[in-house]
């Protein structure tokens, strides 16, 4: 963030530009908006039922609450960040509806599965993540301190537990869930706010 | 709990490194505080980006778009009195004109063909039938009865114990992680093919920059004739060797053939119009390259371990070499020139080790059980005596 400007990405102007589209009821808006966020909203949904059936009624469930709710997003925050927090809401909603509590789960370890799409079968690309996004995340986990960068990747590169993050560093559990939950803060302050520089 | 205390955790509850207990308790509170809630959100948020910029993303089922483009129809024509699953009540045919009019351009068909790109996919999740409950079947193939090799043969080479020096630190790989059972393959370490010089032991754990060990993990140190691959605008592109092949979709371009080298050494050269993509590079879990074949053929030489994905057939060899054809990406040709290969059913359900040899898989991927028996049955294989053939150094493919 500079001079007090939240810094876009091509990405975000365009997510702006189809909820904007949406609302007035162009034909293909919403269906575009989706397709930029099935996946990511489908891993949510997946994280906290825990089984693809579930998860996939509950993300159409949320993506029919995000179409009623359009109207309410500000443009002043990152469409992204945004549908997490409404979708999240209404995923423990939804929980709480049916009276079930999440499985016990991360969330990352979700991001690198893969399902079994037959062959042959030809699907949309999905790029969410422009380039510029993934630019954006690399700079800021690379301009992170050492003392917080080296949880993450060991957290996300090398999918290391906590334990054993803490055995690499030669630190107590506790203190790699507070690097680890102040790396994220960090992060999150970055990318909430676009392209810019992590703050120490 | 309060809010303090919850917001604290919520990375490690995201992480799920909290105690039952905690976690309980910190999803008491999401239940019944909004403020809390979104600051979950707000980290699941980041936790994506993060986590997905390193990793391939799951993968939504193509139906909810249509299912929720077909609801939300519904509702703008007719009010639906009822909860959510009277709208989600699907009428897939009637509502399909109406909606393929309303997604417009947003909506692709399942009918596009390629060079489409495919997001291409290996495993599925919790589907049973992917489950290998018993230990493979581990079957030396007959000496074939018409079956000449392509190139001249040595002795089968048995797969080389890989160990790595203790004090030795490894390349930074990535862990994946099964979503379901997968058999259990043999404990193999990565190391570099023995022509690469050993890599130097740290006296301390010194991590590189993060887009250097990402770079590194799929660094291909030489590319010969004309590899593209498919970048994020949707078009072909000179490959780059400064970009990691993996994830990588890429093809051989109309008229030449390709040959890529992996740090490690192996190699793996694609015959003309030939699409393939290299799925993952070696990791703790699995000490393999993972390459799809998406159509066309490929010829692999490993000595550090390989799995080939193809319609109907999944080829592994830890060191060896062999060639997979599936130009129409229906049927499937394997033929394995030096070492021993294994060749699993897309099934999951057999396994049969191949040494000079050649296996077609005809059409879809069989679902039949294997019979010990008689390896050639039920399995809608048949040992093809072919000639043998060169597709890549003669610059042709099998007629």
């Amino acid at each position: 963030m500079r001079d007090g400007v939240v810094q876009k990405t091509s990405a975000d102007v365009r997510d702006e530009k189809l909820v904007a589209e949406s609302i007035e009821g162009r034909e293909g808006a919403f269906s575009e908006l989706m397709e930029r966020y099935e996946d990511s909203l489908f891993r949510l949904a997946y994280y906290w039922t825990g089984n693809r059936e579930d998860a996939q009624d509950l993300c159409q469930d949320c993506f029919i609450h995000l179409y009623h709710v359009l109207p309410k997003y500000d443009p002043h925050h990152r469409f992204g960040i945004w549908l997490y927090k409404v979708s999240t809401n209404h995923c423990i909603n939804w929980l709480k509806r049916h009276r079930r509590r999440p499985p016990s789960m991360s969330l990352s370890s979700l991001l690198g599965e893969e399902v079994d799409i037959p062959d042959n079968v030809p699907l949309p690309e999905q790029s969410v993540m422009a380039a510029e996004d993934r630019r954006a995340v690399l700079d800021a986990v690379n301009a992170l301190p050492t003392v917080y960068r080296m949880p993450i990747i060991l957290r996300y590169l090398e999918e290391f537990s906590y334990k054993e993050i803490a055995q690499f560093l030669d630190i107590s559990v506790k203190n790699v869930e507070i690097r680890l939950h102040r790396a994220k803060a960090m992060l999150q302050k970055t990318l909430k706010h676009g392209i810019g520089r992590a703050e120490s | 709990m309060h809010c303090k205390d919850v917001q604290r955790r919520i990375s490690a509850y995201l992480d799920d490194e909290l105690s039952p207990s905690t976690r309980d308790a910190v999803f008491d509170h999401l239940e019944v505080c909004e403020a809390c809630c979104d600051a979950m959100g707000e980290y699941a948020f980041t936790e994506a980006m993060v986590a997905t910029t390193l990793k391939r993303p799951m993968d939504a089922p193509a139906s909810i778009r249509m299912n929720v483009l077909s609801a939300i129809s519904r509702e703008a024509q007719a009010p639906v009195r009822g909860g959510i699953w009277q709208r989600l009540s699907l009428r897939p045919a009637a509502g399909f004109a109406a909606l393929l009019a309303l997604a417009g351009a947003g909506w692709r068909t399942f009918t596009s063909t390629l060079p489409a790109p495919q997001i291409t996919v290996s495993e599925p999740m919790k589907t049973p039938a992917r489950v290998a409950m018993e230990p493979p079947v581990r079957i030396k193939s007959p000496a074939p009865r018409t079956v000449k090799p392509a190139m001249p043969q040595t002795t089968v080479q048995p797969a080389p114990k890989h160990k790595v020096a203790p004090d030795a630190k490894p390349d930074v790989v990535r862990r994946e992680k099964a979503f379901t059972p997968k058999p259990v393959a043999p404990k193999a370490s990565v190391t570099p093919a023995p022509s690469q010089p050993a890599p130097k032991p740290a006296a301390a754990p010194v991590l590189p920059a993060f887009d250097e060990t990402l770079a590194a993990v799929g660094q291909v140190t030489q590319v010969t004739g004309t590899l593209l691959q498919w970048d994020e605008r949707g078009e072909w592109q000179d490959f780059s060797t400064e970009h990691s092949v993996v994830k990588a979709r890429l093809r051989s371009a109309e008229d030449t053939v390709a040959a890529l080298q992996l740090r490690d050494g192996t190699l793996i050269k694609s015959n003309i119009s030939t699409e393939f993509q290299v799925l993952r590079a070696p990791s703790r879990d699995e000490p393999r390259w993972v390459v799809r074949l998406i159509r066309g053929e490929i010829l692999i030489k490993t000595g550090s371990g390989i799995r080939v994905e193809a319609p109907g057939l999944d080829a592994e060899c830890d060191e060896g070499e062999f060639s997979v054809r599936s130009t129409d990406g229906v049927d499937t040709t394997l033929m394995v020139t030096r070492g021993t290969t294994t060749a699993r059913n897309n099934g999951g359900a057999a396994v049969v080790e191949m040494n000079q040899a050649t296996v077609s898989v005809a059409g879809a991927a069989p679902r039949l059980p294997f019979d010990v028996a008689d390896p050639y049955s039920q399995l809608g294989w048949a040992f093809v005596p072919v000639a043998p053939f060169n597709p890549l150094d003669s610059g042709g493919t099998q007629s």
